[in-house]
């Protein structure tokens, strides 16, 4: 016997609901030895020319990173109150890459062998969920749309894609 | 130029104003059937306990009295209505369970055109678009 629309819609829901669940994960798994030293050089190399560009266009930033540094309070006319993520970008001009060995060294002796996915595969995975999500969806809202013209009623999902809702294009 | 059915987020504002208005008038039953359902009782209690129905009567203290056939009635009327409250406030329920998912998509919806900047695609008229454009 074939599953009625309303079957069909559910286990659509469901399949979703996983997928959903699993993008959601994604980015909490850790990454391997070679992909956290590429974040972190590319941390650090950010941060590097953020407080460059700061300085150099007398914006907030520097003068919030001395204060830190001197311990100095920091209010709003000062700039943001996140005094260490300042103290970071301070410590990134000053030292560069330097940093990343000796940081590295912590995180190897803290992550098991083996560990995590690299970015790359990372990536890849939320690519292809971010598409099976996409024709999932797409066939839901099809199967409801259908189910509306035949005059029956079904509650479309609260975080259903509002671009597939509205056929946005 | 980006576009959206208009038909479609047209649709989902009916349903949320339809859903709302629904549950209006459920609480508005609830509330009437609540106000006779206390009444009753009310009347009931003080009946039965011999209560006086008025702050002054305290000096003329009723004595409890059985309840009278009409009352007994009364006593059928007050099963009833919590019976019809339960049902009204299942209904409620069920409708809030509607209400919410697709209101949260509608607002979801709104801000995405706003976001986007999306035009409407007026394309697939819907019954009540034919109506408004008559």
């Amino acid at each position: 016997m074939e599953p009625s629309t309303h079957q069909t819609i559910s286990t659509l829901r469901e399949k979703i609901a996983a997928l959903h669940a699993e993008r959601d994960a994604l980015p909490d798994q850790p990454l391997d030895i070679d992909s956290i030293r590429t974040q972190l050089a590319a941390n650090i190399a950010g941060n590097r020319s953020f407080f460059e560009q700061s300085f150099n266009t007398s914006q907030l930033f520097y003068p919030l990173a001395a204060g830190a540094i001197l311990k100095l309070p920091t209010g709003p006319i000062n700039g943001p109150e996140r005094p260490q993520e300042a103290l970071w970008s301070l410590a990134c001009w000053v030292h560069g890459e330097t940093l990343i060995d000796p940081l590295m060294t912590l995180v190897e002796q803290r992550l098991p062998k083996d560990a995590g996915i690299s970015l790359n595969e990372r990536n890849k995975r939320l690519k292809k969920i971010e598409s099976e999500l996409l024709r999932l969806e797409r066939e839901e809202e099809k199967l409801i749309c259908e189910l509306e013209a035949a005059g029956d009623e079904i509650i479309r999902r609260a975080d259903a894609d509002p671009a597939i809702v509205l056929e946005a294009a | 130029m980006k576009t959206y059915a208009k038909h479609k987020l047209d649709a989902l504002r009916r349903r949320v104003n339809e859903l709302t208005a629904m549950s209006a008038g459920l609480s508005r039953s609830i509330m009437e059937r609540g106000d006779e359902r206390d009444r009753i009782a009310a009347h009931l209690s003080r009946v039965q306990e011999g209560t006086p129905s008025h702050i002054f009567d305290d000096k003329y203290r009723r004595q409890p009295r059985p309840l009278s056939k009409q009352e007994i009635g009364l006593q059928d009327k007050l099963k009833n209505l919590d019976k019809d409250i339960a049902a009204l406030r299942d209904s409620q329920q069920k409708i809030a369970a509607q209400l919410a998912p697709t209101r949260a998509l509608l607002t979801r919806c709104e801000e995405f055109v706003k976001t986007h900047r999306l035009e409407p695609d007026y394309g697939t008229l819907d019954s009540s678009d034919h109506q408004h454009v008559a």
